[in-house]
């Protein structure tokens, strides 16, 4: 089995100390006049645990039983926002330990932010910790098993051995024929021959097809540890996107007819905008209806191009400014 | 003996007496069971027009009739590897009838089973992405492995032991067939003369068969039970569907090989080599089975039922007193105990009682196959209504087409090739012979087979008889 | 019971066994033969791997965005999609007064024939009385039982953890629907009702359309959505935004309004998955619930049923029951 995916996370988790140097950060005086002092690693791995200290301080002196939380701005399938990771209560030193485990491959705008109890508002602190990763996957599926020696060559010798005595009796059976043809010298009967065509047919094809079946059947069905061999689709890697480009069109000239409005409604199905708008444009569930609501071609184009909130951008690569036309057209003229 | 030259001709003359004579009622029969193939082909033609939406099957139950059918063909399978491989294997006399017919019901009950699975399909021109992108950890590769397996063993272990008896046909049926069969004789002879050379070889042809398909026949319908015990549907998820299937196949097999055997003696008047004994010893590995598929049923809805896992309940209120309760308490009654209560009873230990035992236990094989897989598809596996499901016309008409079939090709084979073993029955026969007289010493292996080919194994000066000790 | 073979003109040889039995030495050999005769071709796989990968493997090879190799990115890890799905804020649409959202939205996005529900919302008795929305899209599991029992490799495991159907392989023997134990598969038993328009699409298992008869579909996660930064149809569909959808690899999901950590937002609300015994390790989340956060009566049963919206658009169309 490829094992270039291991779980590296679970070596850093013996590290809960601290190793690199700590960088104490003073904060200034706050709002409320509660201090925060974090103590945070300069840089971590992805995967490693990490332990945030936060000190948390009035007039000099600790805070007990403030409730403070560890935040960071994240982003997944087009939407962003601030995710709390862990939180933690401040004991009688006024400290709080906040650890999480490193996932994301950023850590952007990291933020303490003061939840309670005093209601008061105090301004987050942001601060940053770096990470470093080598891609390592952390979450691996595990499910299957893996008995050594139980796989494809226990079923690939069983069938041949049955094969082999099948083929052994058949081919007792060609001799047979052949004695026969020897101690009669003046028959020409075939028969011999016949079986041993059919027998060496049945056998090509039967030894072929299952060199075919177990050279080429993928060796598990499990996810990570064969992603190039056996996936039929674009895999997705975190930070990276492609353009959305809908169903597609099976045939390039169906959208070339010349004519602007049917070629807009074979656009229109093509990148899927009838998938949310509604085939026809009078909206569905997901898109709101586009017939009689677009402006003009500048603000519809903008749209598209940006893509508003929940829709795809289309780039230029993806709708050409004079399909774009199309569609608008097919839109305009009522869908 | 003159009585066993004369005991010889005659079975000689009643074995190929189908091949030479063709009444007019054949020619009935014939097209009878290709009306009803015919019918089944149109249908077939209209499932693959509009899909598979002409059957009843949808995605709550989708699987029915040509599943079961599968399941209910290749479980006739195995009347052959019962009665030719493990009888032969013990040294069983009276085994030496019934075994040419037992190897065809075979062949040809294999032949008609994969084809439903290919009925079954959605896209059955895609046949060939099980070659080229098959997956062997899938059940359903096994199942293609070990049915390929099987047929391959079973047509060498239906024609290698047919060789004498097809040199017979060539030698003895020269000018009385037309070209074809003569051409189908000479070539499938292979040059058969009856040496001892080509008796040992062929004795070890048969003997590597006889040993590999009884676990080649054990492993296809165990294979066959996986496709259901390898998901995790109620009632489908238990270990025993393998020796559940097993012994019914067997069971099956020998019910439907009984009633081959009574319908052939009946036409062609074989009463002297299917005889009483033979219907009554079948009769007796028919309840015998019967007793053994009682225990294993006990073993499963027993425990299955003591329980009542998650929805257990439904699945067993459904089967024993529901929907699905004649059906299932028929195959109980009629079709396990059955056999066993006909062959204890003096009264009906008769043909006819072994007969009504077969007929019951094919109804009722067919029946359980029909109920695993429904009601294994019936439970709901999400808070729904349970589904229905009822065969349609298209469906039965492609059954009954699959079993009239199997008819036609034993028919056809009649035509063809000899239904009884010649000379392993003269050889049988002529070895019981000399026990009733012991005073003569007994043949010995290469006089028994002298014996069974006189043209050809002795000179034209010698007598026929059995050579004494001189 | 046989006395000693007599002397007769004809022995040739002395047949040591009968005409039709295999004693134990010849019996052995034969299995010797066969064992012999298997390794050959065990020694050999290695061999004929390497041989025909190129041939038969490469040539053949079926990936249908094969020159879109994944650019490398500064960390390269593959996301682990998941959905977590809140059924405090599920009430089946009850409120809306249409039929679930969710549903609707998938049927719309993917031209889901009639009457397939790729993400059926189930009304499932609770214990104490009353019901609660359920919401059930495929799985996903990780160890999926409808990719283990495919023969052909039909249905396959991404490397994100989708499971997806590739209609042009299926050869329709529909036991990955005798394998689900969640209901998730469908089947086209007959031509699939389609808009004239779904003739015009490029298959592809990332967006299934257009359907063809005879083989199986299912939800797919919307894979070809959410790789681009968009959410699935059902997330964005539902107008109580109960349903989350993230990544396990970076432990983020979002619900198209707000983004959390996901296996915080599951602990933490008692997540649960469907099933659970029976070991499929479904990707699939449920944080348990009966829409009381919108104010919906466990004893407010019923929902409005599934339409499909576009299929007055489907002339002629044959659909059937589940």
């Amino acid at each position: 089995m490829r094992t270039t995916r291991t779980l590296n996370g679970v070596r850093y988790a013996a590290v809960l100390t601290v190793v690199v140097a700590l960088t104490m950060i003073t904060a200034p005086a706050l709002a409320a006049g509660i201090e925060i002092v974090v103590g945070a690693p300069e840089r971590v791995v992805v995967g490693q645990d990490v332990v945030v200290k936060v000190v948390l301080s009035q007039d000099g002196n600790p805070v007990e039983g403030a409730e403070v939380a560890l935040t960071y701005q994240a982003s997944v399938a087009g939407e962003s926002g601030r995710v709390e990771l862990a939180s933690a209560t401040t004991d009688v030193t006024g400290t709080a330990l906040i650890v999480y485990q490193q996932r994301a491959d950023d850590n952007r705008e990291m933020q303490i932010v003061y939840l309670g109890p005093d209601t008061d508002p105090v301004a987050p602190f942001t601060f940053t910790i770096d990470v470093a990763g080598d891609g390592t996957q952390l979450y691996v599926t595990e499910s299957g098993l893996r008995i050594p020696f139980l796989n494809g060559t226990v079923v690939i010798l069983v069938i041949s051995g049955v094969w082999v005595l099948i083929a052994l009796s058949a081919i007792y059976l060609v001799r047979v024929g052949r004695e026969g043809r020897q101690s009669d010298k003046a028959s020409r009967e075939t028969g011999s021959i016949w079986i041993s065509f059919v027998l060496a047919t049945v056998t090509i094809v039967t030894a072929a097809g299952m060199v075919i079946v177990f050279v080429r059947a993928p060796v598990s069905n499990t996810h990570i540890t064969d992603p190039d061999g056996y996936d039929r689709t674009i895999v997705n890697y975190v930070d990276v996107s492609y353009p959305y480009e809908g169903f597609g069109l099976n045939n390039a000239s169906a959208a070339l007819t010349g004519d602007m409005n049917t070629d807009g409604g074979t656009l229109y199905f093509q990148f899927a905008c009838g998938a949310c708008h509604g085939l026809t444009g009078q909206g569905a569930v997901v898109g709101p209806a586009l017939i009689g609501e677009i402006g003009s071609f500048g603000t519809f184009s903008e749209d598209i191009r940006e893509g508003p909130k929940g829709m795809p951008a289309y780039g230029e690569e993806t709708i050409s400014d004079e399909e774009l036309e199309k569609i608008y057209r097919f839109l305009d003229d009522g869908g | 003996m003159d009585t066993l030259t004369n005991w010889r001709e005659r079975l000689i003359t009643r074995t190929t007496r189908p091949t030479l004579v063709t009444t007019y009622r054949y020619w009935l029969w014939l097209g009878f069971l290709v009306v009803i193939v015919g019918n089944g082909v149109f249908q077939y033609t209209r499932q693959l027009r509009e899909g598979l939406y002409v059957t009843d099957m949808r995605d709550r139950i989708s699987w029915g009739l040509y599943i079961t059918a599968f399941v209910f063909f290749i479980g006739i399978s195995h009347a052959g590897t019962l009665i030719s491989a493990i009888l032969r294997a013990s040294k069983v006399s009276w085994r030496a009838p019934v075994t040419r017919i037992a190897e065809f019901i075979t062949a040809v009950a294999l032949i008609v089973g994969a084809s439903f699975v290919l009925i079954d399909m959605g896209r059955p021109e895609r046949i060939f992405n099980v070659y080229l992108h098959g997956r062997w950890q899938s059940p359903i590769m096994w199942d293609v492995m070990a049915i390929t397996t099987y047929l391959a063993a079973s047509i060498i272990y239906l024609y290698a032991p047919m060789i004498p008896d097809l040199g017979l046909y060539r030698d003895r049926l020269k000018n009385k067939v037309g070209p074809v069969r003569n051409f189908v004789y000479r070539t499938l002879a292979l040059d058969w003369n009856g040496s001892p050379k080509q008796f040992k070889l062929l004795g070890k042809a048969i003997g590597i068969m006889m040993l590999i398909i009884i676990p080649i026949a054990v492993s296809v319908h165990t294979v066959v039970s996986w496709i259901f015990s390898m998901t995790l549907r109620v009632g489908w998820n238990t270990s025993i569907f393998g020796v559940l299937f097993v012994a019914g196949a067997i069971f099956s097999g020998v019910a439907t090989l009984i009633l081959v055997m009574a319908v052939l003696r009946k036409i062609y008047h074989w009463e002297e080599y299917l005889t009483q004994k033979h219907f009554l010893y079948l009769g007796y590995l028919l309840a015998a089975f019967g007793a053994f598929m009682v225990y294993v049923n006990i073993n499963e809805y027993l425990t299955e039922g003591f329980k009542l896992e998650e929805a257990g309940e439904f699945a067993f209120r459904q089967l024993f007193i529901e929907d699905f309760a004649v059906m299932f308490w028929f195959y109980a009654i009629g079709g396990l105990l059955g056999p066993v209560v006909l062959m204890l009873i003096p009264k009906t230990r008769t043909i006819a009682g072994v007969v009504t035992a077969a007929i019951l236990v094919d109804i009722a094989m067919f029946l359980e196959r029909y109920f695993i897989v429904v009601t294994g598809l019936r439970v709901p596996l999400m808070p729904y209504e349970p589904a229905n499901y009822a065969p349609t016309f298209v469906e039965w008409s492609i059954f009954i087409a699959g079993i009239a079939f199997f008819c036609l090709l034993i028919t056809i084979a009649i035509k063809i090739f000899p239904m009884l073993a010649v000379w392993e029955m003269t050889e049988e026969h002529e070895y019981n012979c000399a026990r009733e007289h012991p005073t003569e010493p007994l043949p010995t292996e290469f006089e028994k087979v002298a014996v069974a080919m006189p043209e050809k194994t002795l000179p034209d000066d010698e007598s026929t008889t059995q050579g004494s000790a001189s | 019971m046989r006395r000693e073979p007599s002397k007769s003109e004809n022995s040739t040889e002395s047949d040591a066994g009968a005409a039709t039995s295999v004693d134990r030495r010849s019996a052995l050999r034969y299995l010797g033969f066969g064992v012999l005769g298997a390794v050959p071709l065990v020694a050999s796989a290695p061999l004929m791997d390497s041989l025909v990968h190129d041939i038969i493997k490469g040539s053949t090879s079926d990936t249908l965005a094969t020159d879109a190799s994944p650019a490398t990115t500064r960390s390269g890890r593959i996301r682990q999609w998941t959905m977590i799905i809140d059924l405090r804020s599920c009430d089946g649409c009850q409120s809306q007064g249409t039929p679930p959202q969710c549903a609707t939205a998938c049927i719309e996005g993917h031209l889901v024939p009639q009457p397939m529900e790729w993400i059926e919302v189930y009304e499932a008795d609770l214990a104490g009385g009353g019901t609660q929305f359920i919401p059930t899209p495929c799985q996903q599991c990780e160890n999926p039982p409808c990719v283990k029992v495919c023969p052909v490799g039909a249905t396959f495991p991404t490397p994100e953890g989708t499971i997806l159907i590739d209609q042009e392989r299926c050869i329709g023997c529909r036991i990955c629907m005798a394998a689900c134990p969640y209901d998730r598969r469908f089947f086209n038993w007959g031509t699939p009702p389609a808009p004239p328009e779904a003739a015009l699409a490029d298959y592809n298992p990332d967006h299934q359309t257009p359907a063809s008869r005879g083989t199986v579909m299912k939800c797919d996660f919307c894979p070809d959505m959410v790789r681009d930064g968009t959410l699935p149809m059902c997330v964005q569909g539902c107008p109580n935004d109960a349903i989350w959808y993230g990544d396990l690899e970076e432990d983020i999901a979002t619900n198209g309004r707000a983004i959390v950590k996901a296996t915080r937002l599951i602990s933490e609300n008692s997540g649960y998955r469907l099933k659970e015994h029976l070991g499929t390790q479904p990707r699939v989340y449920y944080l348990p619930g009966h829409g009381e956060n919108i104010g919906r009566d466990p004893d407010d049963e019923g929902r409005m049923p599934t339409e499909w919206p576009w299929i007055e658009r489907a002339e002629g169309a044959v659909t059937w029951t589940r």
